[in-house]
């Protein structure tokens, strides 16, 4: 199993730059969640305050 | 010509539906394409016979750079039709993609530092090629900090399709770098015009691997997409319905 991943003198620059990358978009798609996540918050906030205005007046 | 399908994508309302319908398989078939590509690359392409192992960073590398370039000519086609038109959505499509070409743009530069020094003995040269894509990644910078310094919706929209626009002198000067300037950076593997330099083993995983980025790219882009149409519509009624906000004081 070792053997598949051994690329001789270029094993730590091949993985190096595939586990970066994986890491890099496993990383834009978790902020991506979360910054999704907090626009429905604001949203849900922004809409509650639109219908008081809107029930006051 | 019949246009309707282009309004079509101006209409918030329709814009959001037509995203969350997509973005899901996208997902997945991205996932699946760049898996695949990944051990394709990795594991079954042969080595090259120059560069050996180290050449297998290609299949990150260049759909990285490819779809850096890319987002940000689709932002620049955004800026240019938000600009003429005024169209809305524009912006929004901006404020979606620019963190993911930046994101591109990062790994392009990354693994093209850590496929440099096995290669050329160093990480980093300040030629042509990658002082332009350091720009790019300055640029997409340059459009997120913009648009979170300016409040105002409309003067932000502007500012950023602005930004853009000027930007965009850059992309040639990434692409021709190669052929106008002496570099280390050799000159492109593929073009449209001839057959690859490449045995199909080597480059059908390239192959998968940009389609499966760009898949990637479009899926995220949607659900970003969707956010920022929400955001930017919360004052009408198909958005208080999609998001289950009921009315709890008002209409008696």
């Amino acid at each position: 199993m070792s053997d598949l991943f051994d690329m001789g003198t270029h094993t730590f620059y091949v993985w190096l730059a595939y586990g970066v990358s994986f890491a890099s978009l496993s990383g834009l798609v978790l902020f991506t969640i979360y910054d999704r996540k907090q626009a429905a918050k604001q949203v849900a906030a922004k809409v509650k305050r639109l219908n008081i205005r809107n029930s006051g007046s | 010509m019949n246009w309707v399908w282009f309004h079509k994508f101006g209409s918030p309302k329709w814009m959001y539906t037509f995203a969350g319908k997509l973005q899901a398989p996208l997902l997945v078939a991205s996932i699946l394409a760049m898996l695949c590509a990944c051990y394709w690359g990795l594991f079954i392409a042969p080595p090259d016979y120059q560069q050996g192992d180290s050449f297998r960073i290609i299949y990150i590398h260049v759909p990285a750079a490819i779809l850096a370039q890319s987002c940000y000519m689709m932002m620049a086609v955004a800026a240019f039709v938000g600009l003429v038109w005024r169209m809305k959505m524009s912006d929004l499509f901006i404020s979606a993609a620019a963190p993911i070409g930046a994101i591109m743009t990062f790994l392009a530069l990354f693994t093209g530092a850590v496929w440099g020094k096995p290669t050329w003995g160093t990480w980093w040269v300040w030629d042509a090629r990658l002082t332009s894509m350091l720009l790019l990644l300055f640029l997409y910078f340059g459009v997120m900090a913009l648009r979170s310094a300016i409040p105002s919706e409309q003067s932000r929209a502007r500012a950023t399709y602005i930004l853009v626009l000027v930007g965009v002198v850059n992309i040639p000067i990434i692409k021709y770098s190669v052929d106008w300037w002496n570099t280390l950076h050799q000159p492109a593997t593929f073009t449209l015009t001839e057959k690859p330099a490449m045995p199909p083993e080597m480059w059908l995983p390239l192959l998968v691997m940009v389609i499966g980025i760009y898949a990637f790219f479009t899926a995220l882009v949607f659900y970003r997409l969707q956010a920022e149409i929400l955001l930017r519509e919360y004052k009408t009624k198909w958005v208080s319905k999609e998001l289950n906000i009921v009315k709890e004081s008002a209409d008696e």
